[in-house]
C-alpha cells in the first residue's frame, strides 16, 4: 500500500479504529488516574464555603444531544448541593431540562445512577424545590432574576406561597450563588445575572463552548466553570461520589490520544509524500 | 396621510417597548420596574407559544410532501407521527406521562445523543486526512490543538507533568486574547444592529425589506 | 431477562450511526423522528409554562394575564394567507424585549467588562501572571484590530494584525481540541451503554446487516 493510499484512507476505516480504541477500556478497565483542575476545584470551594441556609439557584438547562457531558456535571453539582445545608432552587430555561432533571433523579443511561434524595435527608419545599421550565431565553433570565416567583407555582402546580423555601428566594438579591448547566446562551446568563447584579455565577458547559468563556473567567464575570466530562469527572472526585463521569474518563483519555496521533501521523505522511514527490 | 399598517404598528411597538426596557435599566422607580418585570414575564409566555409556528410549518410542509408523493414522502409520515403523537399526549396528559417519558428517554434521547456524537468520527477523519500544517498559521493552529488535547487528557500527566499546565496556559492566555477580540467585535456589531432594529431601520425580523 | 429499553436504546443509537457506513433509510427515519419530537417537545413544555405563568393567574382573577395569551393567537393565524401579517405584532414584542435586554448585556458584560478586564489591572502578584496579563492585552488589541479594520494595513504596522491572526489561530486550535473532547464525550457515553447494557445484543445484528450489504454491493459490482 503506497503512502498516498494510507494518507487517503477511506474514512470508514478510521471510524472503525475509533470504535475499537473506544471499546478497549470496556474490555480491559484501565482506571487511569485523574486530578482536579483549577476551575473545577474553584467551583467546589465556592459551594463548600457557602454559609448554611444560603440560597443557591441552579438551572438545569441540559439537552440530550450533549448527553453525559452536561448531565454528569448537573448530577455531580446537585449531589454536592444536597449534601450541604443549603436551600436549592432548581429551574429549567431549556426545553429538555425538565425531562433530563427527572432522569437525573431516577437514573438513566445518559445520567448514570440516580440522585438518591433520601440519602441527603432533604425535604421538598423546605430544602429544595423545582420550579419547572420557563421559556423565553434571555428574557426569561432577566425576568426570573427580578422576580423568582414568576412561575406562580412549582413543577407540581403547588402555589409558591405554600413552599417555605420560596420565602427565602424572592429575587436575585436573595441568591448567594447561581449555577447554570447549559449548552447555549452563556453570554446572556453572564449579562443578565452576573454583570447586571453582581451575583456569583458558576457554569457547567460543554467542551465545544468552553474556550469562548475563558475571557469571562479571566475578568471574574464567571467565577468558575466545569468543562465537559472532564469537569464532571473531576467534580465527582472532589465530592468523593464517583458516577458516570469517572466511568467515561478512560474512554475519553484514549480517544483524545488517538486524535493527537492521527494529526501527527497524517502530517508525517503528507510531508513524507511531498518529499518523496520532490525526489 | 396614509392609514397605519400592521408593519407600522409593529415598528412602533418595537421602538416604544425596546426603549422603555432600556430606560427602565437606569431608574429605580418601583412602578416602572414592576411594569417592566411584568412585561418581560408576559414576553416569556409569548416567546414560548411561538414554537407553534415551527410545529405548524413542519406539519404543513410534510403533509404537502405526503399528498404529492414528494421525495422521501414515507419519512414524512414518521415526522408527522413524531410531532403529533407526543404533542397530543403531552398536552392532554402532561410531559410526566409514562408514555411521553418513555419516548423521550428511550428513543429521542439516544438519537439526539448519537446525532451529536457522529461529529466525533468526522473530527478524527478530519484530523487524519485534512489537518495539515502547510503554513505557519496552520502550524500554530495545529500546535495549539495538540497541546490542548494533551492537556485535556488527564493520563498525559503521567508522561510529562507539563502537558496540563501548558494546555491550561493556551486556554487561559492566547485563547482568551483571541476570543476577547471576537467578543468585543461581536458586542459592537450586536449593539449597532440592536439600535437599528429599535429605530425601525432593520426590518428583517418582520420579513420585510430593509429601509 | 433482557431489558427492552436498553435494546431500543441500542437500536436508536446504531440506526443513527449507520450514517457512518453510508446514507440509508434507517438513518433517515431516526433523523426525521428527532426533528419531529424536538418540535413537539418544545411546544409541550411551552404550553405547560403558559398554563403556569399566565393561565393559572387568570383563573385566580388576575385577568391582565390573558393579554400574553391573546397576543400569541396571531401565531396560529400565521398559517392563513389573509391573516398572516398579524404575526408581526407578537414578533415585535419578542424582538423589542430581546433586543433591549441584549443591548444592556452586550454593552455592560461584553464591551465594558471585557475592555476593563483587558486594561484594568496589568500588574499582578507574580511576574508570570503579569506577563500573561500583558500578553492577553497585546493579543486582544491585535485581534480586535485584525477584525475591525477591513482595509489591509501595510508597512511596518502590518505586524499588528499579523500578531492578532496568530492569537486567533491559537484560539481556533483550542476550540478544535475542546470541540473534539466534547464530541468524544458524547460518543463515549454511547459506547459505554452499548457495551455495559443489553444494547450489546444489537451490535452483532448491526455488524451482520453491514456485512450483508457489503456482500450485496460486491455481487452487484461483479454482475455489472
Amino acid at each position: 500500500m503506497t503512502l498516498r493510499k494510507i494518507e487517503r484512507l477511506d474514512p470508514r476505516y478510521l471510524f472503525l479504529i475509533l470504535l475499537v480504541v473506544a471499546s478497549i477500556p470496556m474490555i480491559i478497565p484501565l482506571g487511569l488516574p485523574m486530578k482536579a483542575g483549577a476551575l473545577t476545584e474553584k467551583a467546589y470551594l465556592i459551594i463548600e464555603s457557602l454559609p448554611p441556609e444560603s440560597v443557591v439557584v441552579i438551572d438545569a438547562c441540559m439537552s440530550a444531544g450533549y448527553g453525559p457531558e452536561l448531565q454528569t456535571q448537573f448530577v455531580a453539582l446537585l449531589r454536592h448541593l444536597l449534601s450541604r445545608p443549603l436551600k436549592v432552587v432548581i429551574v429549567s430555561f431549556g426545553t429538555e431540562g425538565p425531562m433530563l432533571f427527572d432522569m437525573a433523579l431516577k437514573g438513566g443511561l445518559i445520567s448514570g445512577p440516580k440522585v438518591d434524595l433520601e440519602k441527603y435527608g432533604k425535604v421538598y419545599g423546605v430544602d429544595w424545590v423545582y420550579l419547572g421550565y420557563i421559556p423565553g431565553g434571555e428574557t426569561a433570565f432577566a425576568s426570573f432574576a427580578r422576580d423568582s416567583w414568576m412561575t406562580k407555582v412549582d413543577d407540581e402546580n403547588t402555589p409558591l406561597d405554600e413552599l417555605p423555601i420560596m420565602q427565602y428566594c424572592k429575587n436575585i438579591d436573595d441568591w448567594s450563588l447561581s449555577i447554570t448547566v447549559t449548552g447555549g446562551s452563556f453570554e446572556q446568563y453572564i449579562a443578565q445575572w452576573s454583570a447586571a447584579y453582581g451575583t456569583t455565577l458558576i457554569m457547567g458547559v460543554p467542551g465545544v463552548s468552553a474556550p469562548r468563556l475563558f475571557p469571562y473567567v479571566a475578568t471574574g464575570q464567571l467565577a468558575a466553570m466545569l468543562v465537559s466530562l472532564r469537569g464532571a469527572g473531576e467534580y465527582e472526585l472532589l465530592i468523593k461520589q464517583p458516577g458516570l463521569g469517572a466511568q467515561l474518563m478512560d474512554i475519553l483519555n484514549l480517544t483524545q490520544l488517538l486524535i493527537v496521533l492521527s494529526v501527527i501521523i497524517g502530517n508525517i505522511l503528507y510531508f513524507a509524500g511531498r518529499l518523496g514527490g520532490q525526489k | 396621510m396614509r392609514a397605519l399598517s400592521l408593519r407600522d404598528i409593529a415598528i412602533m411597538i418595537t421602538f416604544v417597548l425596546g426603549f422603555f426596557i432600556i430606560f427602565e435599566y437606569f431608574v429605580k422607580w418601583p412602578e416602572v420596574n414592576t411594569m417592566a418585570s411584568n412585561i418581560t414575564q408576559a414576553c416569556t409566555v409569548i416567546a414560548g407559544l411561538a414554537t407553534i409556528v415551527g410545529v405548524g410549518n413542519l406539519t404543513r410542509i410534510h403533509i404537502r410532501n405526503l399528498t404529492r408523493r414528494g421525495p422521501n414522502y414515507l419519512h414524512s409520515i414518521v415526522l408527522l407521527c413524531a410531532i403529533w403523537i407526543p404533542l397530543v399526549i403531552g398536552i392532554m396528559y402532561t410531559r410526566k406521562t409514562p408514555s411521553y417519558v418513555y419516548l423521550y428517554n428511550n428513543v429521542y434521547g439516544p438519537i439526539s445523543n448519537a446525532f451529536f456524537a457522529v461529529l466525533a468520527f468526522y473530527i478524527l477523519s478530519g484530523a487524519y486526512r485534512a489537518f495539515r500544517a502547510r503554513t505557519f498559521d496552520s502550524f500554530i493552529l495545529m500546535l495549539a490543538a495538540i497541546l490542548v488535547f494533551l492537556g485535556n487528557a488527564p493520563v498525559t500527566g503521567n508522561l510529562w507533568a507539563g502537558f496540563d499546565p501548558l494546555g491550561s496556559w493556551i486556554l487561559n492566555v492566547p485563547n482568551t486574547a483571541g476570543y476577547r477580540g471576537v467578543i468585543i467585535g461581536t458586542a459592537i456589531g450586536q449593539t449597532v444592529l440592536a439600535v437599528r432594529v429599535l429605530l425601525g431601520r432593520e426590518l428583517g425580523y418582520l420579513a420585510q425589506k430593509r429601509e | 431477562m433482557v431489558v427492552v429499553e436498553q435494546l431500543i436504546y441500542g437500536i436508536c443509537a446504531l440506526s443513527l450511526w449507520s450514517l457512518l457506513y453510508r446514507e440509508n433509510p434507517i438513518y433517515r427515519v431516526a433523523e426525521y423522528f428527532y426533528v419531529g419530537f424536538a418540535a413537539a417537545n418544545a411546544f409541550v413544555l411551552a404550553w405547560e409554562a403558559m398554563i403556569r405563568i399566565a393561565w393559572t393567574p387568570v383563573t385566580k382573577g388576575q385577568y391582565i394575564w390573558i393579554l400574553p395569551i391573546i397576543l400569541s393567537i396571531p401565531f396560529l393565524l400565521f398559517f392563513y394567507d389573509k391573516t398572516r401579517s398579524t404575526y408581526m405584532i407578537p414578533i415585535s414584542v419578542i424582538v423589542s424585549l430581546g433586543t433591549a435586554l441584549g443591548i444592556r448585556g452586550a454593552i455592560h458584560a461584553q464591551l465594558i467588562g471585557q475592555i476593563y478586564g483587558t486594561m484594568g489591572s496589568l500588574i499582578k502578584a507574580t511576574g508570570l501572571d503579569t506577563l500573561n496579563v500583558i500578553l492577553i492585552a497585546i493579543g486582544s488589541i491585535c485581534s480586535i484590530i485584525y477584525f475591525i479594520f477591513t482595509k489591509e494595513i501595510k508597512g511596518s504596522a502590518a505586524v499588528i494584525p499579523r500578531i492578532g491572526r496568530i492569537f486567533i489561530m491559537a484560539t481556533f486550535g483550542a476550540a478544535y481540541a475542546n470541540t473534539g473532547m466534547g464530541r468524544l464525550t458524547n460518543m463515549s457515553g454511547i459506547i459505554l451503554n452499548l457495551w455495559k447494557t443489553d444494547a450489546i445484543y444489537i451490535i452483532p445484528v448491526a455488524l451482520a446487516v453491514i456485512a450483508i450489504d457489503i456482500v450485496r454491493q460486491r455481487m452487484q459490482r461483479g454482475s455489472e
